[in-house]
């Protein structure tokens, strides 16, 4: 599995950079990697699994909508050269996996514009505008920024951010490596790993990062790669050719990074997810709960808030569905008079259940038949307690029959001692 | 420990470790425009992309949970 700097993160963080400065945003990332150090002790590796598929598509898509608006500003308002630039960028990056995958497209559609760029002296906006290129090895130390409460609450809500969507996507990155290899990999370690890396990264000044599912897929599957090797070679060789192509690298027009960001932004979109027949098909809850997670995550720039909110959405609709599953019924014939409740009783489905008998009408002796059914919560034994209260209060007994295990042990634990 | 073995086995086969070794020269390359990119998103030099990009490959390569 390959690990870098990311889009995902990078979006987390950025409006700490914009904000308060390099330093702030390095503080962020230490910062990060501890709560993710802390998440991965806490055992946050179970946790994925109440992070939904639908969540986990609207993640990607929202990413993949990120990545593409951050590049409008190199495309908007900017010499009419870089348009003709950008459209070869993009011609290549789609036609020339088709032809190999020996060499990457990105590194071609970069070292044939720059070329170009260099050689007819054309004047277009390159990465030497952008900042300060490496021309030596950073210094290990701690980030600069005063160490007070006030820099805590600055950077502690986008640390949380970045630690979040930063082990979201390594662990989803983690979970297609373990298909495509039929192995398994130690999900928590990976979560502490993460952690440790990004320590280490912000130790180093840097903007930290996670698993990148592109170049990971392109390790594992296009390159064969199965070790921990290759991983450690990539920061090897990225070091290696930074520090050797240094001077090189201010030259890269910004047209052709671009490019290869637009065509990654149109292939990590899940098109399938929003395609008509899969949109006929699926349940429309969980489109809506995709839906939410990517609207969530652009409207606010933070794909840790889209997510939360596609989790918090994908719950309340599940729980919606599983109590609109709870019936009661009615046996008229029957002596006593028999209710049957089926279903789940719970927060959700436990409200409606007092409004389902004939307090008024009903016989001296009714029975409530809850084989077909379980207690699941104390909202439940209160909505119980509630309806035996009301025939109880007219004089009429109500048994409550056919519980067992859990549900009768909650039911006798708690009856009679919940107050109101 | 498990994945210094897998290493080592890789280190002694030498179609294995030409595969390795490839691997990471092809996704390094594929790397560093992104890395660029992503370091412009963020807003701060080209250079703290592509540097983060080799702590954080170097270090999970040894901390990582895949062998």
């Amino acid at each position: 599995m390959i690990s870098a700097a990311t889009a995902a993160v990078a979006l987390v963080v950025a409006p700490v950079a914009r904000e308060h400065g390099v330093g702030y945003l390095v503080a962020t990332i230490l910062l990060a990697g501890a709560f993710q150090m802390l998440l991965a002790v806490a055992g946050v590796a179970k946790l994925m699994r109440f992070i939904p598929r639908s969540v986990m598509i609207g993640f990607v898509n929202a990413l993949a909508i990120l990545v593409f608006v951050s590049q409008l500003p190199h495309l908007l308002g900017v010499p009419w050269l870089v348009y003709p630039l950008t459209a070869v960028g993009i011609v290549v990056m789609v036609l020339l996996p088709k032809l190999t995958t020996a060499i990457p497209a990105p590194l071609v559609v970069v070292a044939l514009l720059t070329g170009a760029v260099v050689l007819f002296g054309w004047h277009v906006p390159d990465v030497g505008d952008q900042g300060a290129l490496p021309d030596s090895l950073p210094l290990p130390g701690f980030p600069h920024v005063p160490p007070t409460l006030y820099t805590l609450r600055v950077i502690a809500p986008y640390a949380l951010g970045a630690a979040l969507v930063g082990l979201l996507e390594s662990l989803m990155t983690a979970k297609l490596v373990d298909d495509i290899t039929e192995t398994p990999s130690n999900k928590t370690r990976e979560a502490f790993g993460q952690g440790t890396a990004n320590i280490v990264t912000a130790i180093f000044g840097g903007m930290g990062g996670c698993a990148v599912i592109g170049q990971t897929m392109m390790n594992v599957k296009v390159a064969g790669a199965r070790t921990r090797l290759s991983t450690f070679l990539t920061g090897a060789f990225v070091l290696l050719l930074v520090v050797a192509l240094g001077p090189v690298v201010g030259l890269i027009p910004m047209a052709a990074l671009a490019a290869v960001m637009v065509v990654i932004s149109v292939t990590t979109f899940d098109w399938h997810s929003i395609a008509p027949r899969t949109l006929k098909v699926m349940p429309r809850s969980e489109t809506a709960v995709m839906v939410v997670t990517v609207v969530g995550t652009v409207a606010t720039g933070n794909l840790a808030v889209g997510v939360s909110l596609g989790v918090l959405a994908a719950m309340i609709g599940f729980a919606r569905r599983v109590a609109h599953l709870t019936v009661v019924e009615c046996d008229p014939v029957s002596v006593p008079k028999t209710y049957r409740v089926r279903g789940e009783l719970f927060f959700a489905s436990s409200n409606d259940l007092i409004h389902q008998f004939d307090y008024a009408d009903d016989p001296d002796e009714v029975i409530i038949d809850l084989s077909g059914t379980d207690v699941w919560d104390a909202s439940s034994v209160a909505t119980l307690d509630a309806i035996r209260q009301k025939y109880h209060v007219r004089g009429k007994t109500v048994r409550l029959t056919g519980l067992d295990g859990a549900s009768l042990e909650r039911l006798k634990k708690l009856s009679g001692r919940l107050g109101v | 420990m498990i994945s210094i073995h897998s290493v080592r086995q890789a280190l002694r086969s030498p179609a294995r470790l030409r595969t390795e070794v490839l691997a990471g020269l092809v996704v390094a390359l594929a790397l560093i425009p992104e890395a660029i990119a992503f370091s412009v998103i963020a807003g701060v030099d080209p250079r703290i992309g592509l540097f983060s990009s080799v702590t954080m490959a170097i270090t999970i390569a040894v901390a990582g949970g895949r062998r």
